[in-house]
């Protein structure tokens, strides 16, 4: 089945080169110059995975990023010549959910995309429903439970969280949610887990200043709190 | 090489102290022993007179010489002594008469003489008073009185010994109350030399040496801007080219996938073109990184296993693991710049030393050593810090492949983590890289 790719980039040349290695890939491809397209495309168009350039004219990559997110739970992918990584960390908590700097290679982004898009598939109905405290995911589902009221997360938000519920208790490192969530086969940048746990926080903590589930192991990593 | 300030200033003042004190010592004993020896005479003179006076008079009186010894008051230890009728008559056993100089004697009878004399080591004061009919002569021991001159003259050389010890331990801690702000100055320029250039010498109003400290300052600041801005230009420029490359590579992979649709005689150049501008991008990468790293992203701190990273990177760049020797290692460090410096360290090995042969990771009390070691031919001593400037080439090395900033980036890197990196020989003849990472027990 194709799926549909937005593109928002204001360099036609990337533009084009991203739309011959997506086309090459199967996908369609929606191109957006400016984010303001992209909120006119969003209305009728109801892409798999969006592409957003940080820099942008108008409407930036990360208020766009912001806008997005606060209607839908479309993996979203920051394709950026910033290497300055709060950039980058800004654009996660903004909720994004995944990166890639330019200069990309495109198998490197292909093999992101797919990723993204593997999310979005249904899982075995066999899977395990996952319990800590108050939070209930059911992963054959993809709901989200807390306090027996439907939770929203995005689709990597609700990896990483069932991730951490798997583990029991067990701190797992910056390094094996990265590999095991995002599928880096290299060290990847520890600092976009944290702002995806900073995000998960603030939708499952009461207090995400004073966690009680998610909770950080300094020098270690981060695990669920599985007490009662 | 010549002495230090400090020290310079310590032996001059002990000088000054000793010629000081000595001089005042030996005025002082000089005086001392001229005024108590002067004393001393004259009241021996006048004492032998005033016996000879009595002794005359009772001899005159027809007294025996040895009754007359008996009025004579024994004050001290004065031995007095009667020559008459050329025999002498003494009082107590004491000095015998012998030991007299002839002339002394002959001068005594003749009109009174004094002298000093020596008997076994010990110093007297002979003096002889004519008498009616022979010869007075009373002996005075100056043995006491030498004792305590002898006395004196020691105390007075430990004192100017002791002055001497004191001024130049003054004189050391002077200096250096004088040398401290030098010293700091001296300090703040090593530090800027050494690399951290946001180091600065405080001024202390110390009108001699505030105008060189500022100038100092200013030339620091100086260079610090001078490199912060060829590193903003660095950036600068890889930024700019980060989107042509980035549509350039693209463009080349897009064609070189369709290269069934082109010619036989484009499809070469495609590959060709593809193969060349693939090159840029880590080359862009590593330009931005070496021109963000100082200011650049926080450490992110995180307890890991140095030798288990150091299998995984091996692993990545396709370098056998089991090369990877060492025990479980913990600490806590930034283990994506770690990976940078070992696969960079074992990029180079590849390019240009025929593959890394061994990585060993070792621990001392406060470091860890990681050693990459390669088999190629080892680099000449001369070379060896060139090695680590941007865009060095090995000398025998006309490979282009690589960035030219692996080793510049790593060792940035290893400071970055507190650390440093070393080349030397590895014991099988190829070069060695020895990272130095600092072992952190605790988080910062």
């Amino acid at each position: 089945m194709a799926r549909s790719i937005m593109v928002v980039e204001d360099d036609p040349a990337i533009r084009m080169v991203l739309n011959a290695h997506l086309r090459d890939e199967g996908h369609l491809v929606i191109e957006c110059p400016t984010a303001e397209h992209a909120l006119v495309q969003l209305v009728d168009g109801r892409p798999d995975v969006i592409l957003v350039d940080l820099r942008l004219p108008g409407i930036n990559g990360l208020d766009l990023v912001r806008s997005v997110r606060a209607r839908s739970e479309v993996p979203i992918i920051i394709v950026t010549a910033q290497t300055d990584s709060h950039d980058v960390v800004a654009g996660m908590e903004a909720g994004a959910d995944d990166y890639v700097t330019k200069p990309f290679v495109a198998k490197e982004l292909m093999a992101r995309i797919r990723r993204q898009l593997r999310r979005g598939e249904p899982r075995s109905a066999a899977a395990p429903i996952l319990q800590c405290g108050p939070l209930e995911l059911r992963p054959a589902t993809g709901q989200a439970l807390l306090a027996s009221q439907p939770l929203t997360l995005s689709r990597i938000e609700f990896d990483v969280l069932a991730e951490l519920m798997s583990a029991g208790g067990r701190v797992l490192s910056r390094d094996e949610l990265l590999r095991d969530v995002w599928g880096y086969d290299s060290m990847g940048d520890g600092r976009i887990v944290d702002s995806l746990i900073y995000r998960l926080r603030g939708k499952i903590e009461t207090d995400a200043a004073n966690p009680q589930l998610l909770l950080t192991v300094r020098g270690f990593g981060y695990r669920m709190d599985a007490r009662e | 090489m010549k002495l230090g300030l400090r020290t310079r200033v310590a032996i001059a003042l002990a000088l000054v102290s000793l010629v000081v004190a000595g001089g005042v010592a030996i005025g002082t004993y000089g005086f001392a022993s001229w005024y108590l020896l002067d004393q001393r005479q004259t009241s021996a003179l006048t004492r032998a007179v005033l016996d000879a006076r009595a002794v005359n008079a009772a001899l005159d009186g027809g007294a025996s010489p040895s009754q007359t010894l008996d009025l004579v008051p024994s004050v001290g230890t004065s031995q007095p002594m009667i020559r008459t009728g050329g025999s002498w008559y003494t009082a107590s056993i004491g000095l015998p008469p012998s030991v007299f100089p002839a002339n002394f004697l002959i001068l005594a009878a003749a009109q009174g003489a004094q002298q000093r004399i020596e008997v076994g080591g010990d110093p007297y004061y002979a003096v002889g008073v004519p008498l009616t009919s022979g010869t007075y002569v009373e002996v005075f021991p100056l043995r006491e009185l030498e004792q305590n001159l002898n006395l004196a003259a020691t105390a007075l050389i430990m004192m100017s010994l002791v002055a001497a010890t004191l001024g130049a331990v003054f004189g050391a801690t002077t200096a250096s109350r004088i040398l401290v702000p030098v010293r700091r100055l001296g300090a703040g320029a090593q530090r800027i030399a050494g690399g951290e250039l946001g180091a600065r010498i405080e001024l202390n109003g110390d009108a001699d040496l505030d105008p060189i400290a500022t100038s100092f300052n200013a030339m620091a600041e100086a260079v610090q801007q001078r490199i912060s801005r060829e590193r903003r230009f660095t950036a600068n420029v890889s930024h700019e080219l980060r989107s042509p490359v980035t549509s350039i590579v693209g463009t080349a992979e897009v064609l070189e996938r369709h290269a069934d649709h082109l010619t036989a005689a484009d499809a070469p150049m495609i590959a060709v073109l593809g193969e060349q501008v693939r090159k840029l991008s880590p080359t862009l990468v590593d330009l931005m990184e070496i021109s963000r790293l100082d200011g650049g992203d926080p450490l992110v701190m995180e307890n890991r296993d140095l030798t288990a990273l150091c299998r995984e990177v091996a692993a990545r760049r396709g370098v056998d693991p089991a090369l990877v020797i060492g025990e479980e290692l913990r600490t806590f460090t930034d283990g994506r710049r770690v990976e940078r410096i070992i696969g960079n360290l074992i990029e180079n090995a590849q390019r240009h030393g025929g593959g890394a042969t061994q990585i060993s990771v070792l621990s001392t009390d406060e470091h860890v050593d990681i050693c990459v070691s390669d088999a190629g031919p080892g680099v000449a001593p001369a070379e060896r810090a060139r090695l680590f400037e941007p865009f060095a080439r090995g000398a025998d090395s006309e490979s282009t492949s690589g960035s030219g900033l692996g080793l510049a980036i790593a060792l940035e890197q290893a400071k970055a983590l507190g650390g440093d990196i070393q080349l030397d020989d590895s014991p099988d003849g190829g070069a060695r890289f020895i990272v130095h990472l600092p072992l952190r027990m605790d988080l910062p």
